[in-house]
C-alpha cells in the first residue's frame, strides 16, 4: 500500500521502518531536515521536506493516491486538519490521526475522525493493567 | 470534484485567522473552482430579521473586505455576501443548499481554558445537518494564553 506519514518524530521513527519491512511504499512528509535525513538513511523510503501550505504540500505528496495517511506530526491542529482534508477532501481509505491533547482527541473523535491519542492510550494500558491486578 | 467551497466568516478582521482562507483557496485553485464567503449576522429576537444592523454590518463588510483582497492577490475567484438570520448554523446549511456547495471550510476559535477544547454550537450544528464535507480550521492560539512547558 502506499503509505504517506506527516511529522517526524519518535513515533515516525518506529512506525515507517515496521512499514517499509512489511511491503509499503512509505513518503514521509516532515518540517525536521535532520530527522528525515536519519530515517531515509536507516531505510528505504521517500521523503518531502515540508514547506509553506499545508494543503499544497499534501497535494505534492500525492495524497490522492495514497491508501494510507498518517498523522502523526507534533502538531495536533495540523493533524486534525491534514486527517480532514485526507478523509474529506482525497478520500483516502484508511487515515489515522494522532492528537495529544485529551480534550480535543475526545472532539476530533465525536467529529468521526479516526483519532489515537498516546496520552489516551497510555492511561488506558495503566487502567487495564491495575484492573488485573485487583 | 469539490469547485464551490463555502467560506463562512465570523468575529472581527483582527480576530481573523487568515489561514481558513488560504485553506479554502488552495482547494479551489486544485479545482479551478469558486469560495464563496458569507458572514452571517445573528439577529436577536426582539428585532426583526431585516432590522439594520449598523455594527455588526460594518464589521461584516470589513471582514469580507478582506476576503476579497486576499482572493485578488492569490487569484482565487470569490463571492462575497452578508446575511441575517436567527441563528448562524440554518443559515449557513440553507446556504449550501442554495449555492449548490461542494465543501464547507470554517474556522473555530480557541477555548479561554485549553482543559476545555470545545467546538461551538454553530460548528456542531453545521457537522451534523451539512450534506457535504465539512473541514474544521482551529484559529491560532491567541498571544495571551501562551503555551507552558
Amino acid at each position: 500500500m502506499q503509505v504517506l506519514i506527516l511529522g517526524c518524530n519518535e513515533q515516525t521513527h518506529h512506525i515507517a521502518p515496521c512499514l517499509v519491512d512489511d511491503g509499503h511504499n512509505v513518503t514521509i512528509l516532515a518540517q525536521y531536515e535532520k530527522c528525515i535525513a536519519q530515517l531515509s538513511h536507516q531505510i528505504s523510503l521517500e521523503t518531502v521536506q515540508r514547506s509553506g501550505d499545508l494543503m499544497e504540500n499534501l497535494q505534492n505528496c500525492h495524497l490522492d493516491n495514497a491508501d494510507v495517511f498518517l498523522a502523526l506530526s507534533e502538531n495536533d491542529n495540523e493533524n486534525a486538519m491534514a486527517a480532514q482534508i485526507a478523509s474529506r477532501i482525497f478520500n483516502v481509505p484508511i487515515v489515522i490521526c494522532h492528537i495529544n491533547e485529551v480534550s480535543k482527541y475526545n472532539v476530533y473523535k465525536e467529529m468521526g475522525l479516526n483519532v489515537v491519542s498516546s496520552a489516551v492510550m497510555v492511561s488506558e494500558t495503566i487502567l487495564q493493567t491495575l484492573e488485573g491486578k485487583s | 470534484m469539490i469547485k464551490n467551497i463555502l467560506l463562512p466568516l465570523q468575529g472581527n478582521m483582527a480576530e481573523w485567522d487568515t489561514g481558513v482562507f488560504q485553506l479554502a483557496c488552495t482547494l479551489t485553485k486544485r479545482t479551478k473552482g469558486k469560495i464563496q464567503a458569507i458572514y452571517i449576522i445573528e439577529v436577536s429576537r426582539d428585532l426583526p430579521v431585516d432590522a439594520e444592523i449598523n455594527a455588526e454590518t460594518k464589521r461584516a463588510e470589513e471582514v469580507l473586505s478582506l476576503a476579497e483582497s486576499l482572493a485578488r492577490e492569490a487569484k482565487c475567484p470569490l463571492e462575497a455576501e452578508i446575511f441575517q438570520a436567527r441563528r448562524a448554523g440554518p443559515a449557513i446549511i440553507q446556504q449550501t443548499i442554495t449555492k449548490e456547495i461542494d465543501a464547507i471550510v470554517m474556522s473555530f476559535d480557541y477555548e479561554h481554558d485549553p482543559a476545555r477544547f470545545q467546538i461551538n454550537d454553530t460548528a456542531r450544528y453545521i457537522l451534523k445537518n451539512a450534506r457535504c464535507p465539512v473541514l474544521l480550521w482551529q484559529n491560532r492560539r491567541p498571544e495571551r494564553f501562551p503555551i507552558e512547558g
